[in-house]
């Protein structure tokens, strides 16, 4: 399950990482934003970042701008997979090889984006997605958030036949070919879970890498414990109702 | 028995006069291109049909008691819920549609208002990136990475 496949790569670590983009959606990030960014330039200084700043009411856009390749700014907000869409219709216009989302809250630590993106660079998948131990005193819900990720564990390997520990992560790093699915198929608001069935039914090839997540480093998470069952009642839904759909046959 | 047909009369006169002022309504809306065209059919194609039936009272009993329906006012009841959820059900369609446009919309503005920026971005704009983040202009240069992971 863990293949870093760093080591014994013909270009070894070495390999840079051109024409790769990092999609960075952010909603009233200010806070932690610019720590975030540098902690990006100085681990992988050799990706583009576009932060895609969701229709924020605070300094988001101009925090980003010193720091960030590009800065897109929403005329408003979009939710969460409106944002990261925007990113990835960014990069299939402009033709990056590969893209990986990294969120701006500062959850997802960039020491893990070369490990994500390197079965992806290597051509071996098409998807790869950063599942988080869950570690004690990690998330103030950690139980509800737990119990979530059970339900849509069980559920997707009921409806792929295979299991996918962590649906609920965003941090994905994704080849060209699944940029081009997802420039056009993405769930607008709690777009992960949905994301993943869309991708298995397309035929893309999904490796989870195990990473450590840590605790958001400012503002606060779209899910609020009063949506949480929107959340899951949308969620489950989503996810249903995309097994009734005729797979987009994107792959042979 | 006068006065109960007296009534009937009544009502009668007040339902055609009631359906012929919903369909002009709907006519004049259109006219003046507040609605379009697409919307008022089915609009249009209620109006007319409430106009018929005040006018046909006797077919539109018929009707009911084909249908099994012993009181025809209830007909009515039940025709007009049918036609509201199916207008909401449409309008859901739309407003779904409408918003995934809108979202597609703001997304491609947002990516061109970056491009264009990009594009027009002068050389001073450059420098001043270089020297508060001159980790952030090499991406095209392909450089850094000194540090392995």
């Amino acid at each position: 399950m863990i293949q870093t496949s760093s080591q014994g790569h013909p270009l070894g670590t070495k390999h840079l990482h051109p024409n790769v983009l990092i999609i960075i959606p952010a909603y009233n990030e200010e806070e932690c934003l610019a720590s975030l960014l540098r902690e990006i330039r100085t681990e992988v200084p050799d990706c583009d970042i576009v932060v895609v700043d969701d229709g924020s009411t605070d300094r988001t856009s101009s925090v980003a701008r010193p720091l960030a390749s590009y800065v897109i700014q929403l005329p408003f907000n979009l939710g969460i997979g409106g944002a990261v869409q925007t990113g990835f219709r960014f990069a299939r216009s402009k033709g990056y090889r590969a893209a990986i989302q990294v969120d701006g809250d500062g959850q997802h630590p960039p020491c893990h984006v070369r490990r994500l993106l390197q079965p992806v660079l290597d051509g071996e998948v098409d998807v790869t997605v950063g599942s988080r131990f869950v570690t004690k005193g990690n998330y103030r819900a950690p139980l509800a958030r737990r119990a979530g990720i059970t339900v849509f564990r069980v559920l997707n390997s009921l409806l792929l036949r295979r299991a996918i520990t962590d649906c609920t992560s965003g941090f994905r790093a994704y080849s060209r070919r699944a940029i081009e699915f997802l420039a056009e198929n993405y769930p607008i608001d709690y777009p992960e879970p949905e994301s993943i069935v869309a991708l298995a039914r397309a035929g893309f090839r999904i490796r989870e890498i195990p990473v450590d997540m840590r605790v958001r480093q400012g503002g606060s998470s779209s899910i609020t414990a009063f949506r949480s069952v929107y959340y899951m009642v949308k969620v489950v839904l989503a996810i249903l109702v995309e097994m009734l759909r005729r797979p987009k046959a994107v792959l042979p | 028995m006068v006065n109960a047909e007296v009534d009937v009369f009544r009502i009668q006169l007040i339902s055609m006069l009631g359906s012929v002022v919903a369909l002009l309504a709907i006519l004049e809306l259109v006219r003046r291109r507040r609605l379009r065209e697409e919307y008022c059919l089915a609009w249009i194609a209620a109006a007319i049909i409430l106009v018929f039936f005040s006018v046909r009272r006797d077919l539109f009993e018929r009707l009911a008691w084909t249908l099994g329906i012993d009181y025809p006012p209830s007909l009515l009841v039940l025709g007009t819920i049918i036609f509201g959820l199916i207008i909401s059900v449409h309008f859901s369609v739309k407003i779904s549609l409408l918003e995934r446009r809108v979202t597609l919309l703001a997304q491609e503005l947002g990516i061109l208002k970056e491009k264009m920026a990009a594009n027009s971005s002068s050389s001073e704009e450059q420098q001043i990136i270089d020297v508060a983040a001159p980790w952030a202009v090499p991406r095209s240069l392909g450089l850094g990475s000194s540090d392995d992971a």
